[in-house]
């Protein structure tokens, strides 16, 4: 089925503005969209990576300035994600799409139950860093973020648990477009304790990563139609930045809340498509 | 912060890679918009370098990072940058082969 190009900029801003603000990546809302709305799986994967991969152009700078993302962190867990993603993406055309949409939504399902199980603030602002900048501490996974004007210290824990459900969600990704940050986001919060603000943005440089792999291969398989490709990406630019400018007003427990609703409408959309 | 303090270097060591990714995402957007107005013979090539910028704007980033580390004596994390780059290549020569 075919998509006007003005309501599929509507979508992609859409997508862009909930998945930049919340860290999840502009594609785990519109690719459930597209389906609904009678897409193929296989015609919106690649648009889904072209959403995500404006979104997460969109809110770097942003996030780059306020000092929001852990340049070191996010590429030691795109390590196994890139390999989850190459698997997917090659292994796409295999597996049965009513399996692969099952597991979307479950897999929305878990992060959202991971983001609303929590309340209040792990990472607290300690004085002794008030006078520091935002950022990360060179050679190591910590580092520091503002908080209403004080610094927030952190450390990433629990490695070898991030890297493998980030090698999940980079398969995930790879078989299905969606970027896997629904995943990423609140596995680098809940298993790695990397405050959830920190964790979007890096979720967010992360993602643009995974849509370049992805894209790059659906490209080598002729699986890219520009036309509606590039009405997605101007209302993804559009999205991105205004998602950006929210993640960094709103509060922790605010992005949180966001993101596990956010899941929650996603596993319903995907799993009611499966019915 | 006063105005008799120095400014922290630190707030300015990512200012050139925020100009260059706003710079891309401009270049992005203009090409994206161009394209819908173009024929659609014209409109693919356009397109092609709307996609292009995307996905070379993140390597380039991490391009970046990893020149950066390296110039700090950051090697791990240089080597974690590296070792991204190469599963990524690695992955599309698989496809490229597999086609």
């Amino acid at each position: 089925m075919s998509i006007s190009a003005p309501l599929l900029v509507l979508l992609g801003a859409l997508g862009a503005l909930v998945g930049s603000a919340g860290g999840i990546g502009g594609a785990t809302l519109l690719v459930p969209l597209l389906l609904l709305l009678g897409m193929e799986p296989r015609d919106a994967a690649p648009l889904g990576l072209l959403a995500v991969a404006t979104g997460s152009l969109a809110a770097a700078s942003r996030q780059v300035e306020d000092g929001l993302v852990h340049h070191r962190l996010g590429l030691t867990v795109e390590l196994t994600a890139a390999v989850g993603t190459v698997a997917g993406a090659l292994a796409s055309t295999q597996v049965p799409q009513v399996w692969l949409a099952r597991l979307l939504g479950f897999a929305a399902l878990a992060g959202a139950a991971a983001a609303l199980g929590r309340s209040g603030v792990r990472n607290l602002p300690q004085a002794t860093f008030d006078a520091d900048v935002g950022g990360e501490w060179p050679g190591t996974l910590g580092g520091q973020y503002s908080l209403g004007g004080r610094m927030v210290p952190y450390q990433a824990v629990r490695l070898p648990a991030g890297l493998a459900v980030s090698a999940f969600a980079g398969l995930v990704a790879g078989l299905s477009g969606v970027g896997g940050g629904f995943v990423k986001t609140p596995a680098m919060s809940e298993i790695m304790r990397v405050p959830v603000k920190v964790a979007g943005a890096t979720t967010t440089f992360t993602l643009g990563l995974t849509a370049s792999t992805g894209l790059l291969i659906f490209a080598v398989q002729g699986r890219l139609d520009v036309r509606d490709g590039v009405a997605v990406v101007l209302g993804a630019a559009a999205g991105g930045l205004v998602g950006a400018r929210l993640q960094s007003r709103l509060a922790a427990t605010t992005v949180r809340r966001l993101t596990g609703f956010l899941l929650v409408l996603v596993a319903v959309v995907v799993l009611w498509s499966t019915r | 912060m006063s105005d008799d303090l120095p400014l922290d270097p630190r707030l300015d060591r990512y200012r050139p890679l925020s100009r260059a990714l706003t710079a891309a995402l401009v270049v992005t957007v203009a090409l994206a918009a161009i394209t819908l107005l173009l024929p659609e013979r014209a409109a693919g090539w356009t397109g092609a370098a709307v996609v292009s910028v995307l996905v070379a704007a993140p390597l380039v980033r991490v391009v970046w990072l990893v020149r950066r580390w390296l110039a700090r004596g950051d090697r791990r994390y240089a080597a974690v940058g590296v070792a991204v780059l190469v599963v990524i290549a690695g992955g599309v020569l698989i496809a490229a082969l597999r086609t």
